[in-house]
């Protein structure tokens, strides 16, 4: 079963129509990649999903339910995003942002499995200090920590990556991949990154002009590095422009 | 379930309510973080509570007078009350709405928690400042000249131009849906193929977009209510707009003065890494600002000669205003661009220069000029490394 179903998802702001009728499926134990150059949506097709806007047309659907309308409560009990970093209230400690998450999302319990990543991830350290006061790493580190919690069907990540070290990005990307290894989430994540794409997606797409212009399966991700080094680099530099 | 970091002052009925919760967690810090520095606190504490005893001793006379007239208008304070409510709840709207599109919490099941407490936090604002007026009405009549009725009429007044105003402006301010509407009302739309080219245009203009953003509706809500009620009783259409018109000049013209210190610390900060002259980034700067004080200080001689002040007045008077911008202009650039501070600079000198002319004719203007040159040239001659 899909955790995530986008179907002919239309945004626009004003005249400028940014998503032209995408679609994308993610299923359960699949990590996939969204790609695509700077400006052309990934970032709205991620607010979209996670309810923040309403596309014009078109359907998204999170295990089966509607993001958008009464079940929105319901989908995001099953969704877990990780924000950006800036969207933190600096004013805050980071035990105290994973506790009003957690409430947010009515939970019991903070998970364990939450608290022994942040022990990986050497978060630990800084629970109690104010939030402003964190580096961007220290940031992105809390970010994903909240996108984990609850034990969601989805998980979707922004960028999340980026000014992480090489020690907690390899962590993390070990704790997704024993998630998806049982089965207890798909993973989508908005990269520029094409090293992870090679070595942990077991599916991209890549976004242009407001469409899918591409979509690798894990086997043809797995031709492409036969090919050798930066053939997937290659591949999407040859998919033409729509417009 | 417990949440042991989450103060337990705050009360447990929020925690149905993650995005206020949030706010008064991180208000809570804010407190705590200011009680860490006693000194700060305390002194904080006994600057608020000296200013509103002093106020209310001070202006009582003055408030009594102004409760008296405003009675006897009674229209115009429900009219100013409901437009006081009305932009508060327009504005209250927008940040709820920009507050709950762009919270950290927007994955989170927001959607379920009660509309009752959403309600409320909803019209808090609008509450929370009527009752400071309607209780600042009561505590009036501590003066003996304010009966305890008059004060009832007033907070009525009050009260009623709140209830009547705040719904309005909360329905009028309701947004079209995102597809509808560009990315921002502010952002305006390209009209030809732009060129690029090495050019100072848009310095130029950063002070002048920098003072129409300070006044926006949202920005200058307060300021319009003051305007209103400088309109006197009976007052005809086209003057109350002529009243209106002045009090729009005088903003600008006060909102371009504190720009460019404001733009100028920024500009500098973006350019400070390239090799850019003092005039070369003075000039740009300050070129269509002094432009827009000239012709709005023209326009105010002018609105001064129609309210039959002296012509020699009115120039003076423009004179000085003029001299006063030269003055704080380059105090403020110069300085910023040696990277010294300027604020309690341009402050003292300012004041020195308006008791100078108070004591004698053209002193402070001349003052004035002589110390703008002289900051022009340590700015002009400034080495940078």
């Amino acid at each position: 079963m899909n955790v995530l179903d986008v179907e002919s998802v239309h945004a626009r702001f004003g005249a400028h129509e940014v998503l032209r009728g995408v679609s994308l499926q993610v299923a359960r134990g699949e990590w996939s990649c969204l790609l695509g150059p700077n400006g052309v949506g990934k970032s709205t097709l991620l607010h979209c999903i996670v309810g923040r806007l309403d596309p014009a047309s078109g359907e998204i659907r999170i295990s089966g339910i509607r993001i958008s309308g009464e079940s929105a409560c319901a989908a995001k009990r099953r969704l877990g995003y990780a924000c950006s970093p800036e969207q933190l209230p600096g004013l805050l400690t980071g035990r105290q942002c994973l506790e009003v998450y957690a409430i947010a999302k009515d939970l019991e319990r903070i998970d364990e499995d939450v608290l022994a990543l942040a022990e990986e991830l050497r978060f630990a350290p800084f629970m109690d200090a104010f939030v402003d006061t964190y580096s961007l790493g220290t940031r992105q580190k809390l970010c994903v920590l909240l996108g984990l919690l609850g034990n969601p069907d989805l998980i979707v990540l922004d960028e999340a990556f980026n000014g992480l070290d090489p020690r907690s990005s390899l962590t993390l990307k070990r704790h997704l991949r024993e998630r998806l290894s049982a089965d207890r989430c798909g993973v989508l994540l908005a990269t520029h990154s094409l090293d992870i794409v090679e070595h942990h997606a077991d599916a991209a797409a890549l976004l242009l002009d407001g469409v899918v212009a591409k979509r690798w399966t894990v086997d043809e991700l797995e031709r492409l590095k036969l090919l050798g080094e930066h053939a997937l680099e290659r591949a999407i530099a040859e998919v033409p422009n729509l417009d | 379930m417990s949440w042991p970091s989450i103060p337990r002052t705050i009360p447990r009925w929020l925690h149905g309510h993650p995005l206020a919760l949030s706010t008064a967690v991180a208000w809570v810090n804010r407190i705590r973080r200011l009680l860490r520095r006693p000194s700060v606190s305390s002194f904080i504490a006994i600057t608020v509570l000296v200013a509103l005893l002093f106020a209310l001793v001070a202006l009582a006379n003055w408030a009594s007078s102004v409760m008296q007239q405003a009675l006897k208008y009674s229209a115009i304070v429900v009219a100013a009350s409901g437009l006081y409510a009305a932009s508060l709840m327009s504005r209250h709207r927008r940040t709820i709405e920009t507050a709950r599109a762009r919270t950290w919490l927007v994955a989170t099941p927001l959607a379920s928690r009660g509309s009752m407490q959403t309600l409320m936090f909803t019209v808090l604002p609008l509450i929370w400042r009527t009752t400071a007026a309607v209780t600042l009405a009561v505590l009036l009549t501590l003066d003996s000249s304010v009966s305890i009725e008059q004060s009832l009429q007033l907070s009525a007044l009050i009260a009623v131009g709140a209830a009547v105003g705040g719904p309005c402006g909360w329905w009028l301010s309701r947004r079209p849906a995102m597809h509808d509407k560009p990315a921002s009302r502010y952002t305006p739309r390209t009209r030809s193929e732009p060129s690029i080219a090495p050019s100072t245009d848009a310095l130029a203009h950063w002070p002048i977009a920098q003072a129409f953003a300070w006044g926006r509706p949202e920005n200058a809500r307060l300021l319009l209510g003051a305007a209103v009620l400088t309109i006197p009783g009976g007052t005809g259409i086209l003057g109350a707009l002529f009243i209106l018109g002045t009090w729009t000049v005088g903003y600008y013209l006060v909102a371009l003065l504190i720009a460019i210190p404001h733009v100028g610390r920024s500009a500098l900060q973006w350019l400070r890494s390239t090799p850019i002259t003092f005039w070369a980034f003075a000039w740009p700067l300050v070129r269509r600002a002094f432009l827009h004080q000239v012709i709005g200080t023209l326009a105010a001689m002018g609105v001064a000669r129609a309210l039959s002040a002296a012509l020699s007045t009115s120039m003076y008077l423009g004179v000085i205003w003029l001299a006063l911008v030269m003055l704080i202009w380059a105090i403020s650039l110069a300085d910023a661009y040696r990277e010294r501070s300027f604020a309690m600079k341009a402050a003292i000198s300012t004041f020195a220069a308006l008791l100078a002319e108070a004591r004698v004719h053209g002193l402070g203007v001349a003052i004035s000029v002589f110390v703008a040159i002289l900051h022009l040239h340590l700015g002009a001659s400034h080495e940078r490394a």
